[in-house]
């Protein structure tokens, strides 16, 4: 049941009401200030929802500042998932019992999803009178973060980036992950193609069956094969039991395959069968196993690219290509890379119970000016390594690498504009040239060596420019 | 112009994905030519986002909506005003004198 009233009475005259003003009489006091200092967001309601007292807690979790919330009805500014069906302001009014620890999300002003607890309790006059309603409410968003580090069970909120390409391809995940086609996910090493497909699987109506991760690199063919299909008593010398191989545990749910490039011809044509047949026999076995499985793969060279070489079977490129995306490289995108800071910072916080709150401008300008040829990764095993090394709230230049930081001496910290468009345009030749340098010289009028020289100054190599 | 607002009794819903009551609307030279309040079923934001991109709704009046929902239904060609609160009629009247006052204005 939800209780507020139907016509609304302005703000001024809800300022005036009597219950309204003994709420704020109550807290014109030394309780106020306590409520005030307290971590967790204080709201106070008057016996018709509306708000009386919003601490600066809950100006900071919800974003709505103390002048936007007061006098409003609290759901409108609260926003929580429980407003609308089973408000716990509204069970706590008609029991007259306290809540304590209930779980919700709410949407900040921002748009942002946050998850809470939250406790209720009824307030009352110095005569016993009931007068209004109390909410204190912590913000989960960090226990929440570490769960899914623990887990690895990373969200849409893992996925950082402003980059157009980033939020083109965040805006599009919704779309990919309903479909259940076959998505191929291609980006340089480090980029975050695993995170996407996490993402995808989270997002999809198969969420809660398994997600099974297999990097193709790290296993040979033939373990590769037993690996994916599972392999029966008796199968080979050391086969003692049946195993069931990673298509079946990811039945109903979904396959990652990474690296996908890295597996022969050979096991192509068997994946190709088994994705065509929908079913497979296990090594030694006589039955076959039918499965229901979403299959993503991802590779760090563009499959198209390996298909012309005749590296990549070009049946199952189709196959697998129903949705592709491409992941730019960090360098490509470094508008993000500030965000990204900040999201590895507050993850190794929580992991290390540490408060490091950022790094210096210094290292801000550094990270600008380096090309990151292990992208992402890269970047967070950087300050992986700073939380070593800085004892302190600011990671500095000397908490880097020392490689890394004598590679950013040669770095020039401060491109000018004119530099920053030739960087680009080598680039660009270099991606239309197919990385080839002489050509791209000669389509840049410049001497072998001069580009050289020019790519070298910029940080550019064909690890860190190929998507 | 279809408008839609998800609907919490007459109020707009504050929070999208709760609600799967919406009231949509069709304005025409600025004046409300039809109104129906549907059910578009589910209460997932998605869900409901890609229910109201099927009934072609133009622009979307909400309370607090995911960014990524919200960028979503950008993407869909669907406008979003969020962060509204109030009577959804009341709101969504205002709107539209503020609109029609902006267009005389020019």
């Amino acid at each position: 049941m939800q209780m507020f009233p139907k016509n609304q009475p302005s703000l001024e005259s809800i300022k005036e009401n009597s219950d309204f003003c003994r709420i704020s009489d109550l807290l014109r006091s030394p309780c106020c200030t306590i409520l005030e200092s307290i971590s967790d967001g204080v709201f106070t309601l008057d016996l018709g929802k509306r708000i009386t007292f919003f601490n600066e807690a809950a100006e900071r979790i919800t974003g709505f500042k103390k002048e936007e919330a007061i006098g409003q009805f609290c759901f409108d500014v609260f926003r929580a998932d429980i407003c609308q069906k089973r408000c716990a302001i509204d069970e706590t009014l008609c029991s007259g019992k306290s809540q304590t620890q209930r779980s919700g999300r709410i949407i900040s002003k921002t748009g942002e999803e946050i998850p809470i607890s939250i406790s209720t309790a009824i307030l009352r006059d110095a005569s016993q009178r009931i007068i209004g309603a109390v909410e204190i409410f912590r913000d989960l968003s960090e226990l929440e973060a570490l769960r899914r580090e623990v887990c690895r069970g990373f969200g849409m909120e893992d996925i950082v980036g402003r980059h157009p390409t980033m939020r083109e391809i965040i805006a599009f995940l919704p779309d990919i992950a309903e479909s259940d086609s076959s998505v191929l996910i291609e980006g340089p090493t480090g980029s975050g193609k695993e995170l996407i497909a996490r993402t995808i699987h989270q997002l999809s109506p198969r969420r809660e069956k398994p997600f099974v991760a297999v990097n193709c690199a790290a296993l040979p063919d033939t373990l590769l094969e037993s690996e994916l299909f599972g392999y029966m008593r008796g199968a080979f010398t050391g086969a003692n039991r049946d195993k069931p191989g990673r298509f079946l545990l990811a039945d109903r749910g979904t396959l990652f395959l990474d690296e996908i490039s890295n597996t022969s011809t050979l096991f192509q044509a068997d994946l190709l069968r088994v994705l065509q047949e929908g079913e497979f026999v296990p090594l030694g076995g006589t039955h076959t196993v039918k499965v229901d499985v979403r299959l993503i793969t991802a590779s760090n060279v563009p499959l198209s690219k390996m298909v012309q070489e005749k590296s990549f079977r070009e049946d199952l490129y189709y196959r697998l290509n129903v949705v592709r995306i491409t992941l730019p490289p960090l360098n490509r995108r470094k508008e993000d890379i500030p965000l990204l800071t900040e999201h590895f910072i507050r993850r190794l916080n929580l992991r290390r119970e540490r408060d490091v709150q950022g790094v210096s401008q210094e290292v801000l300008d550094f990270f600008f000016n380096y090309p990151f040829p292990g992208n992402i990764r890269e970047l967070h095993n950087i300050l992986e390594f700073a939380f070593i090394t800085c004892k302190g709230p600011v990671i500095e230049m000397k908490h880097l690498p020392k490689d890394l930081a004598s590679e950013g001496a040669r770095i020039p910290r401060h491109l000018s504009e004119r530099e920053l468009l030739e960087m680009e345009r080598i680039r660009a030749a270099l991606e239309s040239q197919g990385f080839r340098r002489p050509e791209t010289a000669r389509a840049l009028g410049l001497s072998r060596t001069t580009l050289w020289r020019k790519m070298k100054k910029y940080g550019i190599s064909e690890e860190n420019i190929e998507t | 112009m279809k408008i839609a607002v998800p609907l919490f009794n007459e109020r707009i819903s504050p929070h999208f994905g709760r609600s799967s009551r919406v009231l949509v609307v069709e304005v025409e030279d600025g004046v409300i030519s039809r109104r129906a309040v549907v059910n578009v079923g589910g209460e997932k934001p998605f869900v409901i986002a890609r229910r109201l991109v099927e009934l072609g709704v133009d622009r979307l009046l909400c309370g607090g909506i995911q960014a990524c929902c919200k960028e979503w239904l950008f993407r869909q060609g669907v406008s979003v005003v969020d962060n509204q609160m109030g009577v959804a009629d009341e709101v969504l009247c205002r709107m539209l004198e503020a609109q029609s006052e902006r267009t005389e204005g020019r």
